[in-house]
């Protein structure tokens, strides 16, 4: 336990001393970002070091105030969640100083690590808070610290108006949770986590209640459909740093949040698997539609969280449906198919976000329809970012795979039971993966090739080069990490047994059996790879070979027989996707925009294509008009002059004076 | 020697002569003399004699790309179940292996395409991706009919646990997956092999700039994928296990063989789909599987 105060101290500390070297900004990031390295390095040991163990620490905090204590703790679940986290944190701070150089002359670079520091501590402690209150006061100092750093350029409106978005959305989300936390509390008579699982009896009856407020509260944050809707315009504003952090560890504090309650609130309803189970394929299957029809590189990226997000519920969803209905196998291929999923999502998309910040610095634009062709000036970025991208869309032998594939595999063995709901969930979960995969393939097959591959389609990809040591550092080490992830699962899965026990509640034997079964899987896929490899290698040489005794000239792109080809006359990103979102679009409703003259003489027209979040359009939209609009009715409460202001302070004293005697 | 590694061998050695096979076929319908069943592997000799040439826009992807699909494709050989429906490998769960690494062949085709920058090449990797979408899930959902039925996880233990018992599921899953071969193989009437420069085409059309070697193995692998492909096929329309290995060679090869003839009176007999049907079609075949799946359930 005490490594992880030291660690959490570390990170806050340093980000306090960076802030007082605001005039400094190299120091500053230097303090920063090696105090939130040396944190995290810190911390990250012992994380490993407790899930190899299987130890679980809990410490009584000492009462602060009257209301919740400094109670810390750390068990299988949360040391899970710690690993991911301090790597990114480590991984985007040391990413972080190459990429603020820019911004040293015109913002608070001390500043920036005071509140970058402050969002990992305030994760990691959230993470081993043990107390309602304590838990409920890191979260808040989280979505602050995060706020600001999502408007950290807030010279640019929609920068702006993003943070606000987030702000408000966010404080919505918390609500629900106080009140989720103040009815354990009353329930419990206590704010401390080990009397709401001492007291899960005197729950049961609203466990119901809980888990609404749960799915609601944390899925804000992680970002379920339809609550998901601040995230693509959170995360493209913020600096790249804080966008691979928040899209990859912030929002999965929701799902370990909800992990967390799941364990309180006794054994899981069927309702609720499917509720879960129902949101996450929705919100897998929308958020890759949307990101498919994205331009803005990042905000791709973020709409693809949605969808990973999905996937992740879709896994607890399943896990609750095997727990209530008394199928093992489900439950464990579905929890440890979306645990796997947490750490995986968070080692390719923070890699992503890297990369995708890389490309944006050193051209100037994250509109990917006027890069491309910047492979040859990037080969790191390139490479990693296509590992990044192959990982994301599930393919093997890169950790995508691996953990769709847990889930995938719980799904078939049930698809042979007889209770109709399960059979039902299962296939849908085997279809929905399977459609949602396919789908992201092609969204990553477009930004890849769009954004590196073909030839420059401006002079803003032409000038692009390769970002500086620091920031490919974090890529490739987070690239090599996926692939490492990806092919030693056979090491990695029996280490799940004491994290499967403690989520699912399963009889140790059952666990066992399943673990054994997953890794003797995973044992024959490596040989599958091995084999690809060998013919891989094989291939190569004998290419090699041939084409070495051969004179192999180069020529441009053969376009059959046109003489003057430009780059211009590439295939965009939306025409790359265009016959998909064309047949999606009635969910989609993406605006196509051509302005075809009807003249003898064609002029200039020019196609545009447009997506719009359906959400936002025809919910949020008119939802926040309508609040508008009754609020300013009421206006008339307010208009400036103090006098009335002291006379409603009077009335109200009054109100409550008498309410207080009568 | 083990049927299932012969299996292999045939395979590697025996997969181009099915696209003459079908050429065959169509040339036999259209009154012509047509071209030697053997042609496959003689362009195939010609072209590794060949140099080739590379476009300025490319990079290594551009000749990694079909060097990897040809690598993952064998890789699938090894779970693939042939004769007696066996496989050289097998486990529970290669099934989700198995549409994957067909997943992770397409990607590297696509990204080799994109490559060079060229529109055509962009329009054929636009059209292989989309059709992807409603294919996977065709597949998928039909293995998982053959999985509830047989309570098995592996392909090969699917393969070889079938009866002539279950015909109506077996005919509607080979129906959904004869759709599927079709479409994964670019064949008609998803997509038409002949034609090279047609603004239809796909598969053909993602290739445009490959030359020498580096064709020979795209050559090589659609042939193996006809045939990877193809035996699932095959496997299902045919149940027949007698187990008597050269009995199973026997039905297996000759399977194969119809198949092709199959293939090539489809493409004799029709003309291809508009673009905006195929979607449709593979639809349809996913209601199949679905439909196979319903029964199965009752």
């Amino acid at each position: 336990m005490f490594e992880f105060i030291l660690s959490v101290s570390i990170i806050f500390t340093s980000g306090i001393i960076a802030c007082l070297l605001n005039r400094h900004p190299g120091k500053a990031s230097f303090i920063g970002a090696a105090g939130a390295v040396t944190g995290s390095a810190i911390g990250l040991i012992a994380s490993i070091r407790i899930i190899l163990n299987d130890i679980t620490v809990y410490k009584k905090g000492i009462c602060a105030f009257n209301i919740g204590t400094l109670s810390t703790g750390i068990d299988q679940l949360s040391a899970f969640f710690l690993i991911p986290l301090f790597i990114l944190v480590a991984v985007s701070s040391v990413y972080g100083i190459q990429y603020l150089k820019p911004f040293y002359a015109k913002k608070p670079i001390g500043s920036f690590w005071l509140f970058f520091n402050l969002l990992a501590a305030s994760m990691a402690t959230l993470v081993i808070a043990r107390n309602g209150v304590f838990f409920l006061v890191a979260w808040e100092i989280m979505s602050l610290s995060s706020y600001f750093l999502v408007t950290f350029e807030d010279e640019h409106k929609s920068v702006r108006q993003a943070g606000i978005i987030y702000l408000i959305v966010n404080h919505i989300g918390v609500m629900f949770l106080f009140f989720m936390f103040a009815m354990m509390g009353k329930f419990c008579g206590s704010m401390e986590f080990s009397d709401f699982s001492a007291a899960s009896s005197a729950i049961l009856p609203v466990s119901s209640a809980l888990f609404i407020m749960a799915t609601i509260g944390f899925g804000v944050k992680a970002g379920f459909v339809p609550f998901h809707f601040w995230l693509p315009q959170a995360h493209p504003a913020a600096p790249t740093p804080v966008s691979a952090l928040m899209s990859a560890v912030m929002i999965k504090t929701g799902i370990y949040g909800l992990l967390r309650i799941l364990t309180f609130i006794g054994p899981p309803h069927l309702w609720w698997g499917i509720t879960l189970f129902g949101i996450g394929l929705i919100s897998g299957i929308l958020g890759v539609l949307f990101a498919l029809t994205q331009h803005d590189i990042k905000r791709l990226l973020a709409y693809c969280s949605v969808e990973n997000i999905g996937i992740i519920a879709m896994g607890i969803g399943l896990g609750l449906i095997g727990l209530n209905k008394k199928l093992p196998v489900l439950a464990l291929f579905g929890f440890a198919g979306s645990l796997l999923h947490v750490f995986n999502h968070a080692l390719f998309k923070g890699l992503l976000f890297l990369g995708a910040g890389a490309v944006a610095q050193q051209t100037g634009t994250r509109n990917m329809e006027i890069l491309g062709g910047i492979f040859k000036k990037m080969p790191v970025t390139g490479i990693t970012f296509l590992i990044g991208a192959a990982a994301i869309s599930g393919l093997p032998p890169l950790n995508g795979f691996v953990s769709e594939f847990l889930i995938y595999f719980g799904s078939f063995k049930c698809i042979t039971v007889s209770s109709l709901s399960v059979v039902v969930s299962s296939l849908l979960a085997i279809t929905g993966l399977t459609f949602i995969g396919a789908l992201s393939a092609a969204c990553f097959t477009k930004v890849f090739s769009i954004v590196f591959l073909g030839s420059e389609r401006s002079a803003l990809a032409e000038k692009a080069a390769e970002p500086g040591k620091m920031m490919r550092a974090g890529m490739v080490f987070l690239a090599v990490l996926c692939v490492l992830t990806g092919i030693s699962m056979p090491l990695i899965i029996p280490r799940f047994h004491g994290l499967l026990i403690e989520v699912s509640g399963l009889a140790f034997s059952e666990i066992d059996l399943f673990l054994s079964q997953a890794k003797t899987t995973f044992v024959f896929i490596n040989k599958i790879y091995a084999a690809i490899a060998v013919v891989f290698t094989c291939a190569f040489l004998l290419r090699k070979k041939i084409l070495a005794e051969k004179i192999v000239r180069t020529a441009p792109t053969w376009d059959c027989g046109y003489s003057h080809p430009s780059a211009k006359m590439q295939y965009t990103g939306s025409s790359f996707v265009q016959p998909i979102t064309d047949f999606f679009n009635f969910i989609l409703r993406a605006g196509k925009k051509t302005e075809l003259s009807s003249d003898i003489f064609p002029k200039k027209t020019s196609p545009r294509f447009e997506s719009q979040d359906i959400f936002m359009r025809y919910i949020y939209e008119p939802l926040s008009a309508k609040i508008y609009s009754l609020i300013m009715k009421l206006r008339w409460i307010q208009h400036g002059r103090l006098q009335v202001y002291i006379l409603y302070i009077v009335v109200t004293l009054l109100v409550l004076i008498i309410w207080k005697l009568g | 020697m083990n049927s299932a590694l012969l299996n292999i061998i045939l395979a590697l050695i025996a997969a181009p002569l099915l696209p003459g096979i079908i050429n065959r076929v169509k040339a036999v319908f259209a009154g012509r003399k047509g071209q030697p069943v053997l042609q496959l592997y003689y362009d195939l000799h010609k072209l590794l004699k060949k140099s080739a040439v590379f476009s300025s826009a490319t990079t290594f992807f551009f000749w990694a790309g079909p060097l990897a699909g040809f690598a993952v494709l064998a890789g699938s050989l090894l779970v693939v179940p042939q004769a007696q429906g066996k496989a050289l490998l097998q486990f529970p769960g290669d099934i989700i292996l198995f549409v994957y690494l067909f997943g992770v062949m397409r990607f590297f085709a696509v990204v080799s395409a994109m490559d060079t920058g060229s529109s055509f090449e962009g329009m054929g990797a636009s059209r292989e991706i989309q059709f992807a979408v409603f294919a996977e899930p065709a597949l998928f959902v039909g293995l998982a009919t053959l999985a509830r039925k047989t309570a098995n996880l592996s392909l090969s233990g699917i393969y070889s646990s079938f009866s002539w018992h279950d015909s109506t599921i077996l005919m509607l899953v080979s129906a959904a997956f004869f759709i599927i071969f079709l479409a994964e193989n670019s064949r008609l009437p998803v997509d038409d092999p002949n034609t090279h420069l047609e603004l239809t085409m796909i598969h053909e059309v993602m290739v445009l700039d490959h030359s020498g070697p580096d064709l020979a193995i795209i050559f090589y692998s659609a042939s193996l994928k006809l045939w990877i492909l193809g035996s699932l096929v095959v496997g299902a329309i045919i149940p027949m296990r007698t187990g008597n290995i050269i009995f199973d060679e026997l039905i297996f090869l000759s399977g194969i063989a119809a198949l092709s003839l199959a293939v090539g009176i489809v493409e004799s007999c029709m003309a291809r789909l508009k673009l905006l049907k195929v979607p449709q079609l593979l639809i349809a075949g996913f209601a199949l599987a679905m439909l196979a799946l319903i029964f199965q359930i009752m």
